[in-house]
């Protein structure tokens, strides 16, 4: 049996501002790098130091994967483009208020929860086919190589969609509720089509 | 909006023996007990409740009294939110069901119904847990119901729109709670699973 430890990534000041990232890779602020090592600690806490860590490439989710890494003596945590951010195309940069007044008609279909016609939005079908294939295949490896827990730093939409796909739930509404940052899943593989998402949410 | 908490109840003597309990009436132990005393303060933090619906089942009416004590909550039990019945397999150990009943304990591990006298079914389950919902957390607010491990696990399949034998979600530990958000009309809504063991062993007894 495989534990994933899916987490999302410390806080950066666009989170704090509200403002909408995807693939703008911005790093973390002065209180998400002190969230970072507080997430180590739980997570090494829970997990102990023989973990594998993996994480998305952005440096949100790297160095917060990093901290976890340092804590558990293995260098640099190992970056996987699979477990990067959707991309958020168009409103990158741009806050929650002003997507609604730029774009209503989008905002609202994004409200109800599903995809918005712009351009560059990451389409949840492909987001969350590219993380199940990461997550499966970090799981098999993982059993090959005798490692029972893998960390895995990523993005909200990225670990809610690839835990959706996953668990074979609709993607869009999603069914998952939201992770807030630092926070994470214990999704756990039981060989071949047997994945079991035993905790949801932990480290609130 | 509705929030519901689905807690399960606390330890006893047979799910620390990992005997099959089912419709068998076994109380809480010692670890249950303190289990329910650390979860209480816990739930009434996250989620306040002046009235607590539990499984009339002792274990799950126990822990919810503990609960609800913390609160100034009241009680009310329903025969609804009981755990399934497993018949004949009731009171087994694992270790039994898997040398003698070996091919049913290997179906029911894998979502299927095991042919066992007895046994209710993931649909009879997923009936009565959804009537009890509908009557007790239908309104705007948040709700409380304190049952058993497979009954909630059915329940969340039915909410979320899985098959009722997946066993995609995992089960509650004992004293653990799971949150779900239904937001919009009951025609439109949809249900959202919001948390699920998230408390770990370095919290609760």
């Amino acid at each position: 049996m495989i534990s994933l430890v899916l987490v999302r990534h410390a806080r950066t000041g666009y989170n704090t501002e509200g403002r909408l990232q995807g693939s703008l890779d911005v790093p973390l602020g002065e209180d998400g790098l002190e969230q970072a090592q507080r997430v180590a600690k739980r997570v090494v806490g829970e997990y102990g130091a023989g973990v594998v860590v993996a994480t998305s490439p952005l440096v949100r989710a790297a160095h917060t994967a990093d901290a976890i890494a340092e804590l558990v003596r293995i260098g640099a945590a190992e970056r996987d483009d699979r477990f990067t951010q959707r991309p958020y195309g168009v409103w990158e940069g741009h806050t929650w208020a002003q997507v609604r007044e730029q774009w209503p008609e989008e905002y609202r279909r994004r409200h109800e929860g599903l995809d918005p016609a712009i351009p560059g939005w990451g389409d949840s079908g492909e987001v969350a086919d590219r993380v199940a294939a990461g997550l499966r295949d970090r799981a098999a490896e993982a059993a090959r190589t005798g490692v029972k827990t893998v960390v895995i730093v990523s993005h909200g939409s990225a670990i809610m969609l690839g835990v959706a796909r996953i668990l074979g739930l609709p993607l869009t509404p999603s069914r998952l509720g939201n992770l807030p940052h630092g926070a994470w899943n214990d999704l756990r593989w039981h060989g071949g089509d047997d994945w079991r998402l035993e905790r949801y949410r932990v480290g609130r | 909006m509705r929030r519901l908490i689905l807690v399960r109840h606390g330890e006893t003597d047979w799910n620390a023996a990992h005997r099959l309990q089912g419709a068998a009436d076994i109380p809480l132990n010692d670890t249950g007990r303190a289990q329910a005393r650390a979860t209480a303060p816990l739930l009434a933090q996250l989620a306040p409740v002046t009235r607590i619906v539990s499984s009339d089942l002792s274990r799950a009416r126990d822990t919810a009294r503990i609960i609800a004590d913390t609160m100034g909550a009241e009680v009310v039990t329903d025969p609804r939110l009981r755990e399934r019945c497993y018949g004949v397999w009731e009171g087994m150990e694992e270790s039994v069901r898997r040398s003698e009943h070996g091919e049913e304990h290997t179906r029911w591990e894998r979502g299927l119904e095991p042919r066992v006298e007895g046994y209710e079914g993931h649909a009879a389950v997923a009936e009565r847990a959804l009537a009890a919902v509908a009557e007790h957390a239908h309104a705007d607010g948040t709700h409380m119901l304190v049952a058993h491990g497979s009954t909630i696990r059915v329940l969340m399949c039915a909410l979320l729109g899985l098959e009722l034998g997946s066993r995609s979600i995992g089960t509650l530990g004992n004293a653990r709670w799971a949150e779900l958000h239904h937001t919009g009309d009951d025609a439109s809504g949809h249900w959202v699973l919001r948390e699920l063991n998230a408390v770990g062993d370095t919290v609760l007894a």
